[in-house]
């Protein structure tokens, strides 16, 4: 049983696509949002992929036009104002051991697919805290792979 | 002796809406208060005012008011002239604390007036026995909001703990997420007395032999544990805290120490037997018997009163930080958010020859 729902008094890291949930102002995602502020006086922290997932998508549009026009520039700004509010978690030594002993367990389709889940999973487990996330199913195959030592990965599901 | 807080900084600016002070400024009657309202929140409360003094060379009003026993907060008003004479326009304001650094109750109360006056909205301040009337907006970044607002609940949690210990614990200046859980863990017992907390694997010390053998049976398997600890003892803030008679309750749990167990029987000692226990489902379930209790209804009106605003408050902050997060895409096309939140496509691991579904 690597993966379990999680109770009320767990931390929880946003994934990539409740993120975005959240940044398209989805009902349901602001409910959790507010939930979980009240429980823990703090927003859900965030992984430093999923900084690199935010940023990448500004950065792509830099890189295609060659520059940000200032309103699309505001929205980064307000962009990094969030990640800085929400506190990121370092993918440090604990989550690479984490993560390099998954990655080998994995078909190499699979590992494509999900690296940047394995990459999440594996900050939220080295920090102590579980995933929110819209997708049980890509962590549950994390789930199965993961060390012996490694703490049990606990998942929120926020979806509609 | 107090230590002063300065509360007020580069991050944080006031806008004056409106204010002004009638010259020449009269004296304040000894039973004049400061008003402070704060209409988007229908709330509103008084505190008697200190002092007051009016320097004209600086145009400068510094008003003293004791908004708590320890707590007492200093307004400095700055402003100009009016063209028709008479009174002075209102043009800048700051505020500031004098109070017990690090006691939960000064803390909480402190932290309660600037969380009202940085998420409440327009305040009015008035002071009506020199007839001084103002309009102010704080604005203030989200993130001194929520750390500002963490740190007053944890101030309150304090001061429930302290209650229920009858002792003096100060809160740090900044508190750590791990300081956060255990505050939470012991505020949880004192009041809950029972709740679900996550467990990964501990060492916990058996009844008995007895139970030590039973645990032993299950070999690699998974079980059902419960144990009943007289005294249960908790770190927080650097202290242990003894939560009393608790039991502690394990749907999944798992034998870590088998064999150091077993040794322990076959030669045993003046130790206790300890069993390194691990949650597969990563939780446990705390009862605790007889936690020290807080009695309801302890606080005064005050203190009631500043409690109840954890609510508003708390949706006001989660008002903000929605609407910050909807702001990184307001606007944009469909095609527009599209691209910017495109999930990074990039394949780490080529496909190869070498591909095997494991």
């Amino acid at each position: 049983m690597a993966i379990v729902t999680a109770p009320p008094s767990i931390r929880l890291v946003l994934d990539n696509d409740v993120f975005t949930d959240w940044r398209k102002y989805r009902p349901h995602t602001m409910l959790e949002i507010t939930d979980y502020q009240r429980r823990f006086k703090s927003p859900p922290k965030l992984a430093s992929v999923t900084v690199l997932e935010a940023r990448w998508g500004f950065e792509g549009q830099v890189v295609k036009f060659g520059g940000l026009d200032p309103q699309t520039e505001q929205w980064r700004l307000e962009m990094e104002g969030l990640i800085q509010t929400c506190g990121v978690l370092d993918f440090d030594q604990r989550a690479a051991s984490i993560a390099a002993h998954v990655f080998p367990r994995l078909s190499q389709s699979q590992r494509n697919r999900h690296w940047r889940d394995i990459l999440i999973a594996a900050t939220a487990l080295a920090h102590g805290c579980g995933v929110a996330t819209r997708n049980k199913d890509d962590f549950e195959l994390i789930g199965r792979d993961l060390p012996a030592h490694a703490p049990t990965l606990h998942l929120a599901i926020w979806k509609p | 002796m107090f230590d002063t807080i300065e509360t007020t900084s580069q991050e944080m600016t006031v806008d004056v809406l409106a204010g002004t002070l009638n010259l020449p400024f009269p004296d304040a009657s000894p039973s004049a208060t400061v008003e402070f309202d704060f209409p988007q929140f229908d709330y509103s409360f008084t505190a008697p005012l200190i002092d007051l003094t009016f320097t004209p060379d600086s145009r400068q009003v510094v008003v003293r008011a004791a908004i708590d026993e320890s707590v007492t907060m200093v307004w400095t008003l700055s402003g100009e002239p009016a063209p028709e004479g008479g009174k002075m326009l209102l043009k800048d304001a700051a505020f500031e604390f004098e109070m017990e650094s690090g006691r939960p109750r000064a803390e909480f109360v402190a932290d309660t007036v600037k969380a009202l006056l940085w998420l409440a909205g327009p305040i009015r301040l008035r002071i009506p026995g020199v007839r001084f009337d103002g309009e102010l907006n704080f604005d203030t970044p989200l993130g001194k909001s929520n750390h500002l607002l963490r740190h007053r609940w944890t101030a309150y949690l304090l001061m429930v703990i302290e209650r229920a210990f009858n002792c003096e614990i100060p809160i740090p200046g900044e508190v750590s997420d791990k300081d956060w859980l255990d505050i939470s863990f012991v505020h949880d017992a004192i009041v809950n007395r029972s709740f679900i907390w996550p467990f990964t694997r501990e060492r916990l010390p058996l009844r008995d032999e007895e139970q030590a053998r039973k645990l032993l049976e299950h070999g690699e398997n998974a079980f059902h544990f419960s144990l009943k600890l007289e005294s249960f003892r908790r770190r927080m803030l650097g202290r242990e805290l003894c939560l009393g008679q608790t039991t502690i309750t394990i749907e999944q749990a798992l034998l870590l120490n088998a064999a150091e167990v077993r040794q322990q029987l076959e030669c045993p000692d003046e130790c206790e037997i300890q069993a390194f226990i691990r949650s597969l489902d990563g939780r446990a379930t705390y009862e605790f018997h007889d936690a020290p209790r807080v009695a309801e209804m302890e606080w005064d009106e005050r203190i009631v009163e500043f409690i109840e605003l954890e609510e508003p408050l708390g949706n006001r902050l989660c008002r903000e930080f929605n609407d910050l997060a909807a702001s990184t895409l307001a606007g944009l096309t469909e095609e527009q958010i599209a691209a910017v939140t495109a999930p990074l496509e990039f394949e780490p691991f080529p496909m190869g020859d070498d591909e095997e579904e494991n």
